[in-house]
């Protein structure tokens, strides 16, 4: 049936983590959302500093003081004194890593730099 | 060649999706599911027929490069339906002497034995995880002691080492950039799959990696550089992500106006943008007439040709193609977004059809060598996003060891490799 000399055609064996891991990352179900939390006077929906929220409690839709304010990471972060919009209160919620305060008090984008997106990416049509 | 029906195995679909094939079924308009992994036949090859078909295929893999110089040196970027600036890109390129990792032919096999080039995919080609997974752990478990023409992760990860020291990149950091792809588009996860692959290959390479999705790619206009999702310099990007589609798009500007103070390195390289046309084709037919592995091949119109296939330059898994058979039957007419950048007209040839199954061979090039084969299998005239595929065996071939392995990987199977010139 064969000859032992001819030439074979296989890779010998194959070692795949990351294929794996993906996957089940895939098929499972998880979401990777990052957010970032601008400290908010719900009674006038307008951003403050930093130092004055802690950490322990969200804003459960009553009671004074200040609350951390969940935006998602690509969302335009609102300087101080300025109206927020487009996020939540309810912190618990979310999944993926939170960072509160530290966002640039002037407003801008949430990345701290002068790079834009969106210039890729715009394509919906297969490949392949 | 043949076709033979077999039992597939206790609980395959888990296995080929815990393998990386997660889109092991396709879903219909309506809602069914029809398999894509299909396990219930697989095709019989000799290795006569094998090496026969890894000619052809380094063959038309040295005719592509010669294509390529033709088309950049002849060619507009309005008659290659390219954005305006594309055959500069590709230009600067080809001068730059950029490596490629890989590419994918489409080929009909036909009964009488012959060997026709349908196409070539050399910019975004997808299959890899069916090719290098999923058909072999399939052989693993169901004929252990017989081989494969499949050498394809093995020739990934050797390729990628051959990269990572050929001098042409920018440090060991490789980002892998891919389509997700929103709603109704999105495609199971198959581009993310296929570059979660190679990106496995690239590591087993020495290479350091990331992926993230294209549109989490920005520009950063004061450091004139592209940024990655962590907003670090991108010095070396792997994207699954066609040419014509960057260079047409807002950031793709930076590319063609040579804006980049650092120019990030991609593969595939621009060169490709040539290699992902049907335009490729027409040039094909007119610079190797009448070659065996070639069908005839016109722009614009069918020519004298009585059977034809009209093909819109960028389209894909057979989108906006049109077969005419006869001039008294209506033309096979597949929807689609294509054709306003264009259209060549192929002759029409049977594929072979093995029990009403019509099938196209995938016939891998890896690192300029012809690197193994997919079949796939397909109810209608046009292999389209609805085909299946199947795994094949080489049926007078033993399992190689681990040096017959190395011997082959060191050896070519032609003379020198061709290169752009």
């Amino acid at each position: 049936m064969t000859t032992p000399t001819r030439r074979r055609m296989r890779s010998t064996s194959i070692s795949l983590g990351i294929t794996a891991l993906m996957a089940s990352s895939l098929t499972g179900c998880s979401s990777s959302a990052d957010y970032a939390a601008v400290c908010v006077d719900p009674e006038t929906e307008e951003r403050v500093a930093d130092d004055q929220c802690d950490d322990d409690s969200d804003y459960n839709g009553t009671g004074a003081g200040f609350f951390w304010y969940y935006l998602a990471a690509r969302s335009v972060v609102p300087g101080v004194g300025s109206t927020v919009t487009g996020g939540t209160y309810n912190g618990r919620t979310l999944n993926g890593t939170v960072q509160r305060g530290g966002l640039p008090t002037t407003g801008g984008s949430t990345v701290k730099s002068s790079t834009t997106k969106g210039g890729f990416g715009g394509s919906s049509r297969g490949f392949g | 060649m043949w076709r033979h029906r077999s039992r597939s195995r206790e609980g395959w679909r888990d296995t080929v999706v815990e393998q990386g094939l997660v889109f092991p079924t396709t879903k219909m308009p309506d809602g069914s599911e029809l398999p894509y992994w299909n396990e219930d036949a697989w095709y019989e090859v000799t290795m006569e027929e094998v090496e026969a078909l890894e000619a052809a295929t380094e063959e038309l893999w040295a005719m592509c490069l010669q294509a390529v110089t033709q088309m950049a040196t002849t060619m507009t970027d309005e008659r290659l339906g390219l954005p305006p600036g594309s055959l500069g890109v590709v230009r600067r390129s080809i001068e730059a002497d950029d490596p490629a990792l890989y590419a994918r032919f489409d080929l009909a096999y036909g009964a009488d034995g012959s060997i026709k080039m349908l196409e070539i995919n050399g910019d975004t080609p997808t299959g890899l995880v069916e090719t290098g997974i999923v058909q072999w752990n399939w052989m693993e478990d169901v004929m252990p002691e017989m081989d494969q023409w499949n050498s394809v992760h093995d020739r990934l990860v050797a390729g990628w080492r051959k990269l990572r020291r050929s001098g042409h990149f920018d440090g060991d950091r490789m980002h892998f950039l891919y389509d997700l792809g929103e709603e109704d588009s999105y495609d199971g996860g198959e581009m993310e799959m296929t570059v979660h692959y190679l990106m496995d290959t690239a590591v087993q390479a020495g290479w350091i990696t990331m992926a993230h999705p294209m549109a989490e790619v920005g520009w950063n206009p004061e450091t004139r550089d592209y940024r990655d999702v962590h907003d670090e310099p991108l010095r070396n990007a792997f994207k699954l992500y066609a040419w014509e589609e960057m260079l047409a798009e807002p950031f793709g500007r930076h590319v063609v106006d040579q804006q980049e103070s650092r120019p990030t390195r991609w593969i595939e390289p621009a060169w490709k943008a040539l290699l992902s046309t049907k335009a490729l084709l027409p040039v094909l037919w007119e610079l190797f007439p009448r070659h065996r592995l070639l069908l005839p091949a016109y722009f614009d119109e069918p020519r004298d040709l009585e059977r034809w296939v009209a093909k819109p330059l960028h389209g894909r898994e057979g989108d906006n193609i049109r077969i005419h058979l006869d001039d008294t039957l209506e033309d096979v007419v597949m929807p689609g977004g294509y054709g306003a950048e264009g259209w060549v007209y192929q002759a029409y040839t049977d594929l072979p059809s093995f029990e009403g199954n019509r099938v196209v061979l995938g016939s891998w090039i890896v690192d300029g060598e012809a690197a193994g084969m997919l079949v796939r299998e397909s109810d209608n005239l046009v292999t389209d996003y609805f085909s299946r595929v199947a795994p094949h065996v080489i049926s007078d071939g033993l399992a190689p060891s681990e040096e017959q392995v190395a011997q082959w990987l060191a050896e070519r199977v032609g003379p020198d490799a061709p290169s752009l010139s």
